[in-house]
């Protein structure tokens, strides 16, 4: 028999749902409010300033921005670094975590050590500059892909992952005659399956929002990434442009609000599809290997 | 235990200085490598020059441009442009200037940043100021502007001009048709412009939903402010009193300013947001306000604006308005940046020779309008005298930000609207009554290191005072606040260089 719920319990519920809701609201009203005013005319932007639902639907924006090859170079640019820079990331976080998960390994402590250390502390924007320049990496997409191929943290947290699997699993595979990348590709990784999902996501959410390093390391326009694209669109707009004491910029005509935000959604909106699919992993958890058994 | 530690401790120190000599040996190679490149052919067929330019639009002019590859026959050059954002270009060019690899030439958009001054002191640069004279159109360069943008009086760049004094009033002509008034030449009439804008119903749709001004956060600064604060007499960021430098905010004027603003805000003729309002321009766009005061350039953009909700909206330019001091207006720096010549990247004397023909060249009047209007024929067309821009977006896009490269501006044809020949016109008669900041050429370390929250200071206790949060002695509190946060060292600093030219 089903215990019938306290009135105590029962405030609480709905508290927490509408709490929930809210919450909800918050974070997806937003998006909604972006998307609606990518879809709407100018003149309605203007007038209603907030919009949900647009009275009139327009594919104006979308058809202005699609006019030239910028957008979608800019975008294949970014769809290329994502997928090349996760698969380096994961690769590389992978063959280095591993081994430091290996209790047979040789100076384990001092490299994890290192490791951290450059959690710690690290070189700042001018000395990182100049590693990249002088090995020949600017203006090249390795510069974007090679100095932060492994995230320290991510890999601490992959390593003890592949620690708490059980050593029987490597001891067994051993006496079946596998050797030690046998062990890794074939036992090891497939396990890993749900940590590998996850960092994916990780990895891939920060290179498409590769920003920061494109405008320092890349200096031919044509190999922009689309979030530098997106906030010049989006900067152009937010005043600052007739006056400062010390310089003073050319007059630019912002771009319309309706343009701005169609840009928004098309360079979100791949990123955002990804998400469901690698959801399921989520599920399984990201600090699963964090749990000592 | 402890003398395992002491072993791993070690090991890791040893790992450490290997990977750093490994570093340090292929960063000397590869430094080497590329200057023996960076040298030599320099005299022959056209000369190689690589620039870093700021770009305001989305799109960039690419690389095989029909615009840019005219540009490079009749200078005889050969151009290689990375562009930069110009939301993250200082970021950029302090990054590059650290690390010394740098282009032929660069533009620094702010010629009095910490970072350009320090490396201009310390013979980064090329200093360029004598060899102007002997170009002919360089030597045209204007010596007020050209004491604006020099480092300790020696002009390391070749600045890019712009119009001294582009500041005015943006009002709607309709409204005051509507209401049978004529554009304000005085304060006084400024003010009942203002307040029949707000109560007089000027777009006659029977309801009060009009403001006078629109005013935002441009930045840190209150739209319109400093050109209201110059109407009334007071100072253009800076004021010479008894042959002392005196910052605006501590003159009589400033508060004179604060409160007609103040007047403004109580009476709602001004929006009451403005303090969270970024940009004051959007009131303006949704037809409620009815004046605007920044560059008149922007004049025709607000009025497009207008007229996608307000078909009959139109927008007039004001210039000359009158307070206690007679007819005078606001004076911005006269230039957008400046070109600077490294000598890293730029070895010889003779190869500096030959950028600067480029800069005088470029400044040729066929090559002012090309950069400004791109070919005719392909970026636009003239019929009968009317000038007609292309709408094909490939063509346009060759034509980007040309004005970036353009030094000197003054044999432009000017095509545009009529709002825009107008603006022309008024900047020309700004220029007469404009009045200077006098602090323009000196260079206060103080004010490089912490101007910025200095200036907050005087920006968050303005907005409270016009708001009504503090009054005039919490006014006077933030003014000492500010002097004691290392105000007096900016005034003392100011101060001393001026001392040193007065002599």
């Amino acid at each position: 028999m089903p215990i019938k719920p306290s009135w105590g319990s029962r405030i609480f519920d709905s508290l927490n749902v509408t709490l929930l809701l809210a919450f909800a609201l918050i974070t997806v009203i937003p998006f909604i409010y972006v998307i609606a005013g990518s879809f709407a005319t100018q003149k309605e932007l203007l007038q209603r300033g907030f919009i949900l639902f647009p009275t009139e639907y327009t594919l104006d924006a979308y058809k202005y921005i699609f006019s030239t090859p910028t957008l979608v170079r800019s975008l294949l640019v970014t769809v290329y670094i994502t997928v090349v820079g996760t698969l380096i990331n994961i690769f590389f976080t992978c063959m280095m975590a591993y081994p430091l998960a290996r209790k047979d390994m040789d100076f384990r402590k001092p490299i994890l050590l290192l490791v951290v250390f450059t959690m710690l502390f690290g070189g700042g924007m001018i000395p990182t500059f100049l590693v990249v320049k002088q090995l020949g990496m600017i203006n090249t997409y390795w510069s974007l892909l090679i100095p932060g191929a492994i995230s320290a943290f991510n890999l601490i947290i992959m390593r003890n992952f592949f620690q708490q699997l059980p050593d029987g699993l490597e001891e067994s595979a051993k006496i079946d005659g596998c050797n030690d990348l046998g062990i890794f590709f074939r036992i090891v990784l497939p396990l890993s399956l749900p940590a590998i999902a996850t960092f994916s996501l990780f990895y891939a959410v920060g290179h498409w929002n590769t920003f920061f390093n494109a405008v320092l390391y890349i200096n031919d326009h044509t190999k922009w990434p689309i979030q530098v694209l997106l906030r010049q669109i989006v900067i152009l707009a937010s005043g600052g442009v007739g006056d400062s004491s010390s310089m003073e910029a050319d007059f630019v005509a912002p771009p319309e609000q309706s343009v701005k935000m169609a840009v928004i959604v098309v360079s979100t909106l791949p990123i955002l599809l990804v998400y469901p699919f690698l959801q399921k992993h989520f599920a399984k958890g990201v600090l699963l290997g964090s749990v000592k058994g | 235990m402890n003398r395992r530690h002491r072993k791993t401790l070690g090991k890791a120190g040893a790992l450490l200085t290997t990977a750093a000599l490994v570093m340090t040996a292929c960063g000397g190679n590869e430094g080497d490598a590329v200057q023996g490149t960076g040298d030599g052919g320099a005299n022959q067929g056209p000369l190689p020059l690589t620039m870093m330019l700021p770009t305001y639009s989305p799109e960039q002019m690419p690389a095989d441009s029909p615009v840019l590859k005219q540009l490079e026959e009749k200078t005889n050059t050969k151009l290689t442009v990375s562009w930069v954002p110009s939301s993250s270009y200082t970021d950029k060019l302090s990054a590059t200037v650290a690390s010394g690899e740098l282009p032929k030439t660069f533009v620094a958009l702010e010629p009095k940043a910490s970072y350009i001054v320090n490396a201009a002191r310390s013979g980064m640069f090329w200093e360029v100021g004598p060899h102007l004279k002997s170009y002919p159109n360089l030597g045209k360069m204007s010596d007020l502007v050209l004491k604006n943008i020099s480092i300790d009086g020696k002009v390391y760049g070749v600045y890019r001009e712009r119009d001294l004094a582009r500041f005015g009033l943006m009002i709607r002509q309709d409204w005051l048709t509507n209401l049978g008034l004529q554009p304000p030449k005085t304060m006084d009439e400024l003010y009942s412009v203002l307040k029949a804008f707000a109560t007089g119903d000027p777009d006659k749709n029977g309801k009060q939903d009009t403001l006078g001004l629109a005013v935002g956060m441009q930045g840190s600064n209150i739209a319109g402010f400093k050109d209201i604060l110059v109407y009334m007499g007071g100072a253009n960021e800076w004021e010479l009193q008894d042959g002392k430098l005196v910052p605006a905010h501590m003159t009589e004027a400033y508060l004179d300013t604060m409160k007609f603003y103040k007047k403004l805000y109580d009476e709602k003729l001004i929006n009451q947001d403005f303090a969270i309002v970024q940009d004051g321009r959007a009131v303006m766009y949704k037809g409620q306000a009815g004046l605007w005061i920044d560059n008149m350039l922007d004049g025709k953009n607000i009025e497009e604006n207008i007229k996608k909700v307000h078909p009959d909206a139109k927008i007039n330019l004001v210039n000359r308005i009158s307070g206690p001091k007679g007819e005078r207006t606001r004076a911005g720096s006269g230039y957008l940046g400046m070109y600077m010549i490294p000598k890293t990247s730029v070895k010889t004397e003779a190869e500096l020779k030959q950028i600067l023909a480029y800069f005088d060249k470029v400044s040729e009047k066929e090559n002012q309008n090309l950069m400004k209007y791109g070919i005719e024929g392909r970026q636009f067309t003239l019929e009968n005298g009317t000038y007609k821009p292309t709408q094909d977006p490939k063509a346009k896009a060759e034509v980007t930000d040309g004005n970036q490269f353009m030094i000197l501006q003054n044999e432009v044809v000017n095509y545009g609207t009529e709002l825009e020949k107008l603006s022309t016109k008024l900047f020309q008669d700004n220029a007469t009554i404009a009045l200077a900041n006098p602090a323009a050429p000196f260079i206060s370390n103080t004010e490089i290191e912490k101007g910025k929250e200095l200036s907050k200071i005087i920006a968050d206790a303005t907005v409270k005072f016009i708001m009504g949060a503090v009054d005039e002695a919490g006014w006077k509190q933030a003014v000492d606040k500010w002097l004691q946060s290392g105000g007096t060292k900016v005034i003392e600093e100011f101060n001393a260089e001026y001392a040193k030219t007065a002599k």
